[in-house]
């Protein structure tokens, strides 16, 4: 059984719980056993270092865990900068429908883009989302950068009217090489307003 | 590649003789740099070449309504201006999904401001014109409407209710009580453990104070300078002065909207760094100009722009407090960390956080730190990010409780001093680490038995860095005459091309002047990670070590070959091929005997690996320093200073001597000279050498190094990583000093003239 010990800051995530013993052979069963025990965890270690008996590791989801591991999640440790000590930390850090959650609770208006279906080189896989807010300020990710901004023109338009739409960008479409999509890829993308 | 990573340090073999590693060989660059020949950024030049300036703006604070270049474009000589119009559009606060964190938004907005300018110097528009001079004429002719706001210049005033906000909407992250709606406050950061009244309420001797520090800059010799050629068939070439040439290439093509495969970078020679070279503040910015010219364009920072408009590291104020019982056992310590980020969220205050009570055993502790933004540069990395800052209360701190509980400092660290096995205060515990024995060197250096003279005293202070590991590549090729080229990505800042060569030396069995160690392009080299992290010794150092011991396979495969024996038959040992196992009357074949043959039994020899290894683990440094201070004119000289630390593994002792050297002397600047200067309206006062003043030969002594080895078990030869600890130790151990030689704790930096003949005043008048 790996022990995972938490900080006093994840706590909040983990019902107060300081340590929880878990068996998992690899980092990635672990993160996913402890996103099922708590799940306002789920997101926030995807991208954590994780310290495997005092040694962290920044890219760890594939590495096999001895039996009677201690396990943390730290922030990274960084070519020079605080930077990525801070991201660990960020509670909303790649989780595009908790910053939607919370602009709903702010009062503000919120679409939201989910990559449906790709093909061929596409950087964001199926279940890829962008929050995006009435004024422009977005969370998460459709393509890597290529598309955002087309997608941005839309969820504003869905954004007025309600109606949800689907976009499609691809190669073959002359408007994908004018957006950026150069990498050879097709994707589809639902758009939806959330109320 | 990292699942295997663990298994891939050998313990640190103490049973190992070295004859390369150790060894104290010239550096591979030294002619060139010495003789003037070396290219640095500014170096470079093609046909037809434009020159970039940025337009900067005169207010720290104010929203751009309209910008208006037609003036400037009708300059006869320029051929492109450039604004954030020509950005493509990448809001605030957009992090690519991954594992990189980086805010390209806010990095977007750090070279040319969009919607607002946020500190004085920040550029908002850029200039190609055929030379520098119609550049600037044109700059004068860019009009602006601005709508000039209320500029944020403290702590104290951006925490202020009511304060103006430089980013409206963005949330405060992170942990505690947080404040409500919009603030400048943009993280939080939080570590507990044990009980903290119980911890304070067993302390009989609690020592509490303020601390101040002053944004300073990095200070490297270079100032930032690229060259950019945005070619018609799309490809992009960039020739630039950075600690990454990868990260160059991915800000390029993140900012500038391009295919990154068609983008190839050259890092040149490089004049200094030290984590302030690892931001992208010119390159997109020229490609676009580029873009827009159909021109090469040359851009090239001067020593006032470098001020200016690049990273300083973040100005803070730290309370603090730290109870101990009358044994010395420091049982509770307390702080709340107030970093100044600069323009944009993102100070190093989360490595604070982890580093300032990290050295000592501390049952009970609350750890708080804040990022703040306000009007001032966007800080970029500065060497151990924010653990100087945290060392200065923490070690100011514990001295204070040594003089109350009258222990001699060291010893006092010592009975608290963190050992292998013990926590960190962010969770993990330590394995093998040299804090101990680092304290024990300089207890027994003759420096700390020394006599001081009158208005003489002595300070001791100490700190560690992380050392991260990251990913890196190496190439390895075996040249026909039997020498050796390496071939990396990571832009040497500290001496690595000769440590990467002695290492390979090491491995083949040659002599290190037979191996030529290179830094190349994006395109000829794998990927590596930046320079920075202190990490090129020990994770690129892998990369290399990893090569050639491949090479060393192909090396015995090949004298089987020429022998006709098996492979079993054939050892290697010391750069020679030797037969055994009943093959011996073969002898043996050198490396060279064997490269000569190379192309007879399967052709040249090219060895490529990657690695991306855990972080290479702590690194403690312990320093001395003796000063004299002037009470009459508060003129302080550094009489003696010497630092010990643990290394893990010299490979190249030298260079490790010279990375000690070189962040006390920043540090020593930092703790009793550098500070930003700013005027009532943010503009800094003071952006050049002359009014910035770092310590150059003639302030400070030779400064003396002991080398402390305890093996990092995770690098094959221990290697742990020397380049950022060295400016941990220096603001506490310079203000140890100062109270020792004159009764006064000072609580803010810099401790410059003026500042401590007022505190001498205030001391005799009470």
């Amino acid at each position: 059984m790996a022990t995972v010990i938490f900080s006093s800051a994840q706590r909040r995530f983990t019902n107060d719980d300081q340590r929880v013993e878990i068996g998992a052979s690899r980092v990635d069963e672990l993160i996913a056993e402890l996103y099922a025990r708590y799940s306002a965890l789920e997101g926030l270690l995807d991208h954590a270092a994780v310290s495997i008996d005092g040694v962290i590791h920044n890219d760890a989801i594939y590495i096999n865990l001895d039996p009677d591991v201690e396990v943390h999640f730290v922030g990274a440790v960084g070519g020079g900068s605080g930077n990525s000590v801070m991201e660990s930390e960020n509670p909303f850090a790649g989780d595009p429908l908790g910053y939607a959650q919370r602009w709903i609770r702010e009062g503000r208006r919120v679409a939201l883009a989910t990559v449906i279906e790709t093909w061929g080189s596409s950087p964001c896989p199926p279940g890829s989302q962008l929050a995006v807010d009435g004024d422009g300020h977005f969370e998460g990710s459709v393509s890597g950068g290529c598309v955002e901004s087309a997608v941005l023109e839309e969820t504003s338009r869905v954004l007025e009217s309600g109606a949800s739409s689907v976009l499609e960008f691809g190669v073959a479409d002359e408007d994908a090489w004018a957006v950026g999509l150069a990498c050879g890829g097709r994707v589809r993308i639902f758009v939806e307003r959330l109320d | 590649m990292s699942a295997k990573n663990s298994e891939q340090g050998q313990g640190g073999n103490a049973e190992r003789k070295y004859k390369q590693i150790g060894s104290r060989p010239i550096r591979h660059d030294g002619l060139d740099k010495v003789t003037g020949r070396a290219r640095f950024g500014a170096d470079y030049a093609l046909p037809g070449m434009l020159q970039g300036i940025f337009v900067r703006s005169p207010y720290a604070h104010a929203r751009i309504l309209s910008i208006d270049t037609s003036k400037a474009e009708a300059v006869p000589g320029v051929r492109a201006v450039l604004t954030a119009a020509d950005f493509p559009e990448i809001p605030m606060g957009w992090i690519p999904a991954g594992p990189t964190g980086i805010d390209f938004g806010a990095n977007a907005r750090t070279i040319l401001a969009h919607e607002k300018v946020l500190f004085h110097g920040h550029a908002y528009a850029a200039i190609a014109a055929t030379t520098v001079d119609i550049a600037r004429e044109a700059a004068e002719l860019v009009e602006v409407e601005w709508e000039v706001l209320k500029p944020v210049l403290s702590i104290e005033e951006a925490l202020a209710p009511g304060a103006p906000i430089l980013h409206e909407g963005q949330p405060t992250m992170g942990d505690g009580e947080k404040p409500e709606g919009d603030s400048n406050i943009t993280n939080q950061i939080l570590f507990e453990g044990g009980d903290l009244d119980a911890g304070f309420a067993e302390a009989d001797v609690i020592v509490e104070g303020t601390f101040e520090t002053s944004m300073v800059h990095q200070g490297y010799i270079e100032p930032h300078a690229t060259l950019a050629n945005a070619r018609e068939d799309g490809t992009v070439e960039v020739w630039a002065s950075t600690q990454g040439a990868f990260s160059v290439k991915n800000e390029v093509a993140m900012i500038t909207g391009t295919d990154p495969s068609l983008i190839r970078v050259t890092p040149t020679e490089i004049g200094g760094g030290f984590g302030g070279k690892i931001p992208v503040y010119l390159e997109p910015a020229a490609v676009l100009l580029s873009r827009k010219a159909g021109r090469p364009v040359k851009m090239t920072m001067t020593r006032e722009e470098v001020f200016r408009g690049t990273g300083p590291t973040s100005g803070s104020r730290t309370w603090a407090r730290m109870g101990a019982k009358a044994d010395g056992t420091i049982v509770a310590a307390e702080t709340r960390l107030e970093f100044e980020a600069g323009a944009f969220r993102g100070s190093p205050v989360g490595a604070a956080c982890m580093t300032i009570f990290t050295p000592y055993e501390i049952p009970n502790f609350k750890i708080l730190g804040v990022d703040i933004v306000l009007n001032k540069p966007r800080v970029a990395a500065y060497r151990a990010p924010g653990a100087p800052i945290g060392a200065f209360a923490a070690e100011s701190l514990i001295d204070d409780l040594a003089r109350k509980l009258e222990r001699d400092p060291i010893d006092l660290r010592i009975q608290n001093a963190i050992e292998e096995g013990g926590r960190a205060k962010y969770g993990p515990v330590f394995g093998p680490i040299g804090f101990k024995q680092t304290l024990e060197a300089a207890r027994n250096h003759p420096h700390y038995k020394a006599k001081l003279g009158p208005h003489q005293g002595r300070g001791v202070a100490a700190g560690f860095w992380f050392n991260a590991g990251m990913q890196s590549s190496a190439t390895v090729s075996v040249n026909d005459d039997g020498s050796a080229v390496v071939r990396t990505g990571n832009p040497d800042i500290g001496g690595s091309r000769a440590s990467m060569a002695l290492m390979a030396a090491e491995e083949l069995g040659i002599d290190v002047t037979n191996v030529r160690p290179m830094v190349g392009d994006t395109d000829s080299v794998g990927y590596c990670d930046v320079t920075g992290g202190s990490r090129v010794t020990y994770a690129t150092g892998m990369a290399v070590i990893e090569a050639s011991r491949q090479v060393v396979d192909h090396l015995r495969a090949r004298a089987a070959t020429i022998w006709n024996v098996e492979l079993d038959s054939v050892e290697w040992q010391d750069g020679n091929a030797v037969a055994i196992n009943g093959a011996s009357e073969k002898g043996s074949l050198s490396l060279a005997e064997i490269a000569q043959q190379m192309r007879m039994t399967g052709g040249p020899i090219v060895v490529s690996a990657s690695v991306n290894p855990p972080a290479a683990g702590p690194a403690f440094g312990v320093h001395l320093c003796d000063l004299e201070v002037d009470p009459e004119t508060g003129v302080t000289r550094v009489l003696r200073y010497t630092v010990a630390q643990d290394a893990g593994k010299a490979i190249h002792p030298t260079f490790v001597e010279g990375q000690f050297q070189g962040g006390a002397a920043q540090g020593i600047g930092w703790a009793l000279n550098e500070e930003y200067l700013w005027d009532a309206d943010g503009k800094v006062e003071n952006a050049g050498f002359l009014d910035y003043r770092i310590p150059v030969a003639s302030d400070l002594p030779m400064i003396d190094t002991v080398i402390v080895e305890v093996a990092n078990p995770l690098h094959p030869y221990g290697v742990r990583g020397v380049g950022e600890t060295p400016i941990v130790p220096p603001l506490g151990t310079v203000a140890n000093a100062m109270r020792d030689a004159t009764g006064v704790r000072f609580h803010s930096l810099p401790m410059s003239p003026p500042r401590i003949v007022a505190a001498l005043d205030d001391a005799s008048d009470g």
